[in-house]
């Protein structure tokens, strides 16, 4: 049987590169394949350009599942409803869209609870398009698709540059290096296979506990297949980044030596909706030294530098939905600076792993 | 004459397969020849990515099938 949560990924992926043409396509597919997918309906009617579709896509949804609440407010969106408590939209709804309420016996799929992409395709829907809307509207209108994707972009350098202050190397390094997070972040996949990272010192812009060290950095490679293991998917595949570089924090030194970020995105096939092991990822050295991913810095790191969305996309504690989207998280590793060909695994597949430098110093 | 959509849904199936995530393209072709059985290229696709010998033959023996009936 054919796992339509996969194909719904694959739309949602498309739709968040832009591509709407393609999640059309796909969540058209889902739809004609089951016609009670409320989420295809759902993310089809954010990924519409023509209102009409829109509309038919959103009253399916509600046909479906008549206390949607996205289908509603998207309906009210379409329809100019002014503000208005849930009766009120469904009444306006009940008078725009004919016999929808007047079926009777159909099954009624309870919708997901909310979830994160979810929420991405309330933003989709509370964006419709502003020509739609008649007369004066009570609630502030947010920012266009287009407008989203600049201000994200913007927080995320912003967040990038606040992490930056507690990172071993500063901004300009990153810059010259060409290898930075950020960079990583916009261009999708990291082509360069090893970069010497300048050893000029960085400029302390808080009080570290350890000196900054150098070091060489070799990004994981641009392998065009994801890993897998205990039904994770991991590792590198556009838009994946696994940049690397050690870290320090203004309250806590590291036991072996340095701290390193690793930014590693994964996807959960489990059939489960859970977060990742905490020892799902780990580092391994020359030396025979297993690492294990530190919790408390990882969350750390994600609250420095800006939450979620900035630093990665989640907090490694953060429940992954099955069949959703590829997420990054960054991940802190406390090693050893003696260190040489650390390479990363994932689970219990040490048979395939990356590469993520040769030498610490 | 191919539908359009179907057109389109194929090339994101070969492009994934391009970037050997064949599980998807599996995926996807299964859902396809769902929704549209009488495309002969959704099957002949899907057998290239086929589980084992018996599905291949199988999905060919589809295509085949409906090839025929198109020259009919």
């Amino acid at each position: 049987m054919a796992d339509a949560n996969e194909i719904l990924a694959l739309g949602m992926d498309a739709a968040r590169d832009g591509n709407r043409e393609e999640a059309r396509n796909l969540f058209t597919l889902l739809t004609r394949q089951d016609p009670d997918n409320i989420q295809a309906w759902l993310w089809l009617a954010g990924v519409s350009d023509d209102p009409r579709q829109r509309r038919a896509a959103l009253e399916r949804a509600l046909e479906i599942d008549p206390q949607n609440d996205m289908a509603l407010r998207g309906l009210r969106a379409l329809n100019g409803v002014q503000g208005g408590d849930r009766r009120s939209i469904v009444e306006a709804v009940k008078q725009t869209t004919s016999n929808l309420f007047g079926r009777r016996g159909r099954p009624v799929r309870p919708s997901r609870p909310l979830s994160q992409y979810e929420e991405e395709l309330t933003r989709e829907l509370e964006s419709v398009d502003s020509h739609l809307y008649d007369g004066e509207d009570d609630e502030p209108r947010g920012p266009s698709p287009v407008m989203w994707g600049i201000l994200g972009v913007l927080v995320l350098v912003l967040g990038y540059f606040l992490a930056s202050q507690f990172m071993g190397t500063s901004s300009e390094e990153s810059a010259d290096t060409g290898g930075s997070l950020t960079d990583g972040l916009l261009n999708g996949i990291i082509s360069t296979p090893t970069l010497e990272v300048p050893t000029s010192e960085p400029v302390p812009t808080t009080e570290p506990t350890m000196a900054p060290t150098p070091i060489t950095v070799v990004l994981l490679n641009t392998e065009n297949t994801a890993k897998t293991a205990e039904g994770w998917e991991y590792g590198v595949r556009s838009p994946v980044i696994a940049g690397v570089r050690t870290a320090r924090f203004p309250n806590t030194a590291p036991q072996n030596g340095a701290y390193y970020v690793v930014v590693v995105v994964v996807r959960n096939s489990t059939g489960t909706d859970q977060p990742i092991p905490a020892d799902f990822f780990v580092l391994q050295d020359d030396q025979g030294r297993t690492y294990n991913v530190n919790v408390e810095r990882t969350q750390e790191l994600l609250n420095i530098g800006g939450g979620r969305g900035v630093v990665s996309d989640i907090d490694i504690g953060d429940v992954l939905y099955n069949g959703g989207a590829l997420q990054s998280i960054a991940l802190i590793f406390d090693i050893h600076t003696d260190s040489t060909n650390l390479r990363l695994y994932g689970g219990s597949n040490r048979s395939e792993g990356w590469l993520i430098a040769e030498t610490v110093q | 004459m191919r539908n359009s959509e179907c057109e389109a849904l194929l090339k994101i199936a070969n492009r994934l397969y391009q970037q050997g995530d064949y599980r998807r393209v599996r995926t996807l072709l299964e859902i396809m020849s769902e929704v549209y059985p009488r495309e002969v290229q959704v099957w002949t696709t899907l057998a290239m990515v086929a589980h084992n010998d018996n599905e291949k033959t199988e999905y060919l023996a589809r295509a085949s099938h409906l090839q025929r009936q198109a020259h009919a």
